[in-house]
């Protein structure tokens, strides 16, 4: 076997896996166990000690922070919508796989459907939500730097998948991905009853107004007032001479408000002001209930949808850069605090919950810092999304390869092949693809594994040969604050701050310059995208 | 009198049609055209303004056929109880086919009317390229439609602005038009136009008819209470740079953000702007902007009303404010700061119309700061936020006042801000001319009531709303009958009643009884036995609309006069005790009404059984039998 040149650091590999199998654990295990037979972590201090103790410290810390928010992961900061709550209690963990992998039907009606019926599939991602994901990390993530764009251009990598979604789809992020946890299921599942019994109890006093039609008030009267009602506390506090007033913007949300940032003395009264004034918005996504129940659940819901990991509040200080509520103290909050947005937690990221680091001069790709593990663009590129989908990961295993040890064009074969077999309607399963495909190790002791077709037909062909992987390879960590111990000690780049948010979420990003350096060929069948 | 028919009869025809333009009213020209076959003749030419009150009752063709000149049409078209939610989303009331009827007969539109119907977007472009000289569209409790078809209204006015300018600029040109639409689609650089240009006949014929048609004025943009899609799409920018014919624009109800920049503009352009009511995207800043262009401004709607009341904004608004001397109606402040409220205190001196139904911020205190200054009030809506402290300040200082609207703000009663007996007792004692009411408390007493009747015997609209639907007198537990009783006896010219809380048969007696010119009664929640609703049938001779939910009434009622529906417009009848057997009897004796069950959620099987209870049952007088575009759950007896 050649030596590694796309090492991963033993925990983080856990970590990835973790994330990103997000159903079963023995997918876990079997990633590690491919990992240690092969030895491509590459480090010594790569233990399952080391692992376990570091996916323990969050864990203490949940007590009193969010457990989502701390957690050690590798994917975009999960959401969980309320659809996916329900629907996600209905399935045990044994019974997630690969067959919720992509719930992608065929469709001409474009990403948009596509991704409204991929929200209430399950907790995995699908193709749409994937695309819409992707593109939207891609957008937060990396629309700072051009390091990345430099590189490679929109028509580069996959144009239908993500190349074309990052410019496009900005607008209609579908901004719900699964939860990232391996001890998801039980958790949500009683989330889910709880929020379940929390609607129950909670609309038992409003037998009065389950009479249809009583009073007999519009129904258009009625919306309006449930929207604006909310409004009524912070309307009717008395703001003081020096009233300071903030917009306040949400993603989905048709319009702005002002809140008068001087009627409050906290960031909890901040918050769930803010929770009761745009509640309607995100009970307006929970699905078809009635009036009641509507606003009776808002208060238990939202406060899973905001503090949890749908919605995250950022805030525009002095400089213009986009920070989370929250980081500085009140008073500091209040001086600088020039706008507030609460952004759908998928493009928050990059905000807290992932620090990306461009390798530095001294780095190798085979040695990222602790916590991160190394990946190429490319791989971004060819469909690798996170968290990981675990029919990747149930491939990867099956070659006993680490996923970042394959060439980006097998990402992009693993994407396709799911896209296109769920577009015909056949189940993507692992053995099908690995029926297709055998494994060759890469010339020039590259430690990158290519994989070719068994059958004569070219399936799928073409990866980008990159020498300066410098500018194309990052580390991705899950955690800031891991980050922030390094910062002493190496040099990094922290990428908390994000480009404002457009206000014209119509808007696309422009375009990242395109280089046809390494332009793979391969063009995904995938539905057509829909421009804003 | 035989004398004077006969003279009549001797008038030209051109005489007695100018006659006929003095009757405004829809009900004297029905009459008129009763007369004799020439009446019946010159009315038929020259009625221009037709109301219909059910879509169903008639078809388009008849209208035509009956009124070839009309221009301007109302249409209703759900059940008045689809408002509450009573009524399937799908049931129907489509306006496309009225719209394509009369775009077929080359009818020339100006007005159109809707309240409760279904405008998909198409209706509205059809709309939009087949009259000429459409000039204002209101749009009540409408469905269906998006920010797209509202585009292709305002996008209509470009069209015309573009041909406009070229008529001036070369007549010769638009000579050439006529013939060639390829020529014109060839030097009009904007394909969206010439899109909509080409393949309609009509606008063809129209150049070659009359000159002054070739453009539009849009007068009217009114949209009242409707469910938009909204698309986000510029739909105000749509609006030619020429288009100044506008009168009236209101979308306060659409949901979205809206082009404020253009709509400065449009504002800025269209100097006979009167009424002006915007949505709660457009923020205060702006509008302070907006009126410093329009001080002729009658009637306005904010958007919202939250500003800094120390900025320089504010006293840019302020100032603006005090130029706004014509406003007599304000409504709006969907999303308000109570502290921004004395920026209107200078225009509330001569408002006559105030509507804050939808400013749920704004407390009793504030609002009887506010009340304090407008003295020549006619109409006042608010919420019951205002209390009944609120409401004896109203009755002192609103002498004027003839329309009172009480909207809850807590829409299940589970706060405590509500107003009882005592506040409408004022408002009763204190403005003698209020004619017109609509009250939604927590509780009231007959003695309150019988106070209200003696105090105010001008009503001709009384509803009066319990939050609970079957609350007793809040003092003595009685049944309400008496008090509702004093209504309708004291109130001679009462046209509109709902009765609520705790009833018995006792008071559809008295409504049988006094209410001779009762028109419209809804009852919920009412009632013990047949009886109650056969008085009302035998007693109120002008009875339009009945509308029942929830009450006990059954077959013997329904059956007892059946010849009474062909006099009415319509009755509702939803959770009473009709069966299917009594519902198909109705059917058979009466050709001519239509007999509808609404079977949501499939009831009712296949052939149902005979004695099977009808969940909703509505039935209408019409001319052209059952409709045709009913849904599955709607059958039609």
């Amino acid at each position: 076997m050649s030596p590694p040149l796309l090492g991963v650091e033993g925990k983080s590999q856990c970590n990835v896996s973790l994330v990103a199998s997000s159903a079963s654990a023995d997918c876990v295990s079997q990633n590690g166990s491919g990992l240690k037979e092969r030895n491509y972590l590459g480090l010594s201090d790569c233990s399952s000690v080391d692992s376990s103790a570091v996916s323990k410290v969050p864990e203490g810390n949940k007590s009193n922070l969010n457990l989502r928010a701390t957690e050690l992961r590798l994917g975009l900061p999960g959401s969980q919508s309320p659809e996916r709550d329900s629907d996600f209690s209905l399935l045990s963990s044994a019974k997630i796989d690969e067959k919720q992998l992509f719930p992608l039907i065929p469709s001409k009606d474009g990403i948009c459907s596509l991704s409204q019926k991929t929200v209430v599939s399950g907790n995995k991602r699908g193709f749409a939500d994937t695309v819409d994901g992707f593109s939207d990390s891609k957008n937060t993530i990396f629309s700072e730097g051009n390091w990345m764009f430099n590189a490679a251009g929109p028509d580069s990598g996959q144009p239908k998948l993500a190349g074309n979604a990052g410019v496009m789809l900005s607008n209609k992020s579908s901004g719900t991905q699964p939860p990232i946890k391996t001890e998801v299921p039980a958790k949500t599942s009683k989330e889910c009853n709880n929020t379940m019994n929390g609607s129950n109890t909670n609309s038992a006093p409003a037998a009065k107004a389950q009479v249809v039609g009583w009073p007999p008030i519009r129904s258009f009267r009625k919306n309006t007032l449930v929207t604006t009602s909310k409004n009524n506390d912070e309307v009717d506090g008395k703001p003081g001479p020096g009233a300071l007033f903030i917009k306040v913007s949400m993603d989905g949300a048709p319009y702005l408000r002002k809140v008068d940032l001087r009627t409050y003395s906290s960031y909890q009264e901040l918050s769930s002001a803010l929770e009761k004034m745009f509640s309607c918005f995100t009970i307006g996504q929970c699905g078809p209930q009635g009036g009641t129940n509507k606003e009776m659940m808002s208060d238990s819901k939202l406060r899973d949808l905001l503090h949890g990991s749908e919605y995250v509040l950022t805030y525009e200080d002095k400089d213009g850069d986009w920070m989370l509520v929250g980081d500085v103290p009140w008073e500091m909050f209040i001086g600088s605090c020039k706008r507030l947005k609460i952004m759908k937690g998928s493009d928050a990221i990059g905000l807290d919950d992932y620090s990306i680091i461009i390798p530095s001069l001294e780095d190798l790709a085979h040695r990222p810092p602790p916590q991160h593990a190394c990946f190429h663009v490319a791989l971004l590129r060819a469909g690798l999304w996170f968290s990981i989908a675990p029919l990747f990961i149930s491939i990867a295993n099956r070659y006993s390869i680490p996923l970042n040890q394959f060439a980006p064009n097998v990402i992009r074969m693993m994407a396709r092949f799911s896209v296109l077999l769920h577009f015909y309607g056949i189940e993507p399963t692992t053995e099908f693809f690995y029926s297709l495909f055998h494994p060759c190790s890469s010339v020039a002791d590259s430690g990158v594994f290519y994989l070719t077709s068994r059958c004569p037909a070219i399936i799928l062909a073409g990866h980008p040969g990159d020498k300066r992987w410098k500018d194309n390879f990052f580390y991705i960590a899950p955690q800031l604050e891991r980050l922030m111990e390094l910062a002493h000690s190496r040099e990094f780049v922290n990428r908390r701050k994000q480009c404002p948010p457009s206000e014209e979420p119509a808007l696309p990003p422009p375009p990242p310059p395109v280089t046809p350096q390494d332009a793979p060929s391969t063009v995904l069948t995938s539905p057509p995208l829909r421009s804003g | 009198m035989c004398l004077f028919q006969s003279m009549m009869n001797y008038f030209p025809e051109e005489v007695l049609e100018h006659v006929f333009d003095f009757l405004t009213s829809h009900r004297d020209r029905n009459a008129v055209s009763l007369v004799c076959q020439s009446w019946y003749s010159v009315e038929r030419f020259s009625r221009e303004k037709v109301f219909i009150g059910n879509c169903y009752a008639v078809n388009p063709e008849r209208l035509i056929a009956r009124f070839p000149r009309i221009r301007s049409l109302t249409l209703k078209g759900k059940p008045h109880f689809a408002d509450f939610n009573l009524v399937p989303p799908d049931w129907g009331g489509y306006v496309y086919p009225w719209i394509e009827a009369m775009a077929k007969a080359g009818i020339n539109l100006e007005e159109l009317r809707l309240k409760r119907m279904v405008v998909s977007d198409d209706s509205l472009e059809l709309l939009a390229k087949s009259f000429p000289n459409f000039k204002s569209l209101v749009l009540v409790s409408c469905e269906g439609f998006t920010t797209d078809g509202l585009a292709a209204i305002a996008s209509k006015c470009r069209l015309s602005s573009i041909l406009l300018s070229y008529a001036f600029e070369n007549r010769c040109f638009v000579a050439a038009v006529l013939n060639d639409c390829a020529l014109l689609g060839f030097h009009i650089d904007d394909a969206e136009s010439v899109a909509i240009m080409s393949p309609s006949s009509s606008l063809l014929s129209l150049f070659s008819t009359s000159k002054a048609t070739w453009f539009w004025f849009l007068k009217e943009l009114d949209l009242q209470e409707n469910e938009v899609d909204d698309r986000k799409g510029q739909w105000l920018s749509c609006f030619p740079d020429s288009c100044t014919s506008l009168v009236s624009l209101n979308f306060a109800c659409l949901k979205g953000e809206v082009n404020v920049a253009a709509l400065e503009r449009l504002v800025a352009r269209n100097r006979n702007l009167r009424s002006l009511r915007v949505n709660h995207a457009v923020p205060l800043d702006a509008l302070q902007k907006i009126l410093a262009q329009a001080p002729q401004l009658n009637d306005l709607g904010t958007g919202s009303f939250v500003l800094d009341p120390d900025s320089e904004t504010w006293n840019k608004l302020k100032n603006v404010m005090q130029k706004c001397k014509s406003v007599r109606s304000l409504s709006g402040f969907l999303d308000v700061n109570p502290r921004c409220l004395p920026a209107i205190y200078p225009i509330c001196t001569d408002l006559t119309s105030l509507n804050l139904s939808y400013a749920p911020g704004i407390y009793s205190n504030e609002l009887i700061k506010l009340i304090r200054h407008c003295q020549k009030i006619e109409r006042l809506w608010i919420l019951d936020t205002i209390g009944d402290k609120g409401l004896v300040a109203v009755a002192s200082t609103c002498k004027e006042l003839q329309e009172l609207r009480v909207f809850p703000s807590d829409l299940y009663g589970v706060g405590n801000a509500a107003v009882t007996e005592e506040g409408l007792v004022a408002i009763s004692a204190g403005c003698p001319k209020l004619n017109s009411l609509l009250y939604f408390c927590q509780q009231m007493t007959n003695a309150a009531l019988i106070t209200v009747a003696k105090n105010c015997p001008n009503f001709i609209r009384f509803r009066l709303c319990t939050l609970n639907p079957t609350v007793p007198d809040a003092v003595t537990n009685l049944p309400l009958d008496e008090g509702f009783g004093a209504i309708v006896q004291s109130c001679k010219g009462l046209k509109r009643l709902s009765v609520s809380g705790l009833l018995t048969d006792q008071v559809f007696l008295y409504i049988g009884m006094y209410a001779e010119q009762l028109e419209m009664l809804s009852i919920a929640f009412a009632g013990d036995t047949d009886k109650g609703m056969l008085y009302v049938l035998n007693g109120c001779k002008k009875m339009k609309k009945l509308e029942i939910r929830d009450s006990p009434f059954g077959n013997v009622a329904l059956l007892a006069d059946v010849g009474k529906y062909e006099t009415m417009r319509s009755l509702w009848m939803s959770s009473c005790e009709v069966t299917y057997g009594a519902c198909k009897t109705l059917a058979e004796k009466m050709p001519r009404l239509n007999v509808e069950i609404i079977n949501e959620g499939e009831q009712m099987e296949g052939s149902p059984d005979d004695r099977q209870r009808v969940e909703k049952m509505y039935l209408y007088r019409t001319l052209v039998g059952p409709r045709s575009d009913a849904p599955d759950f709607v059958w039609t007896l």
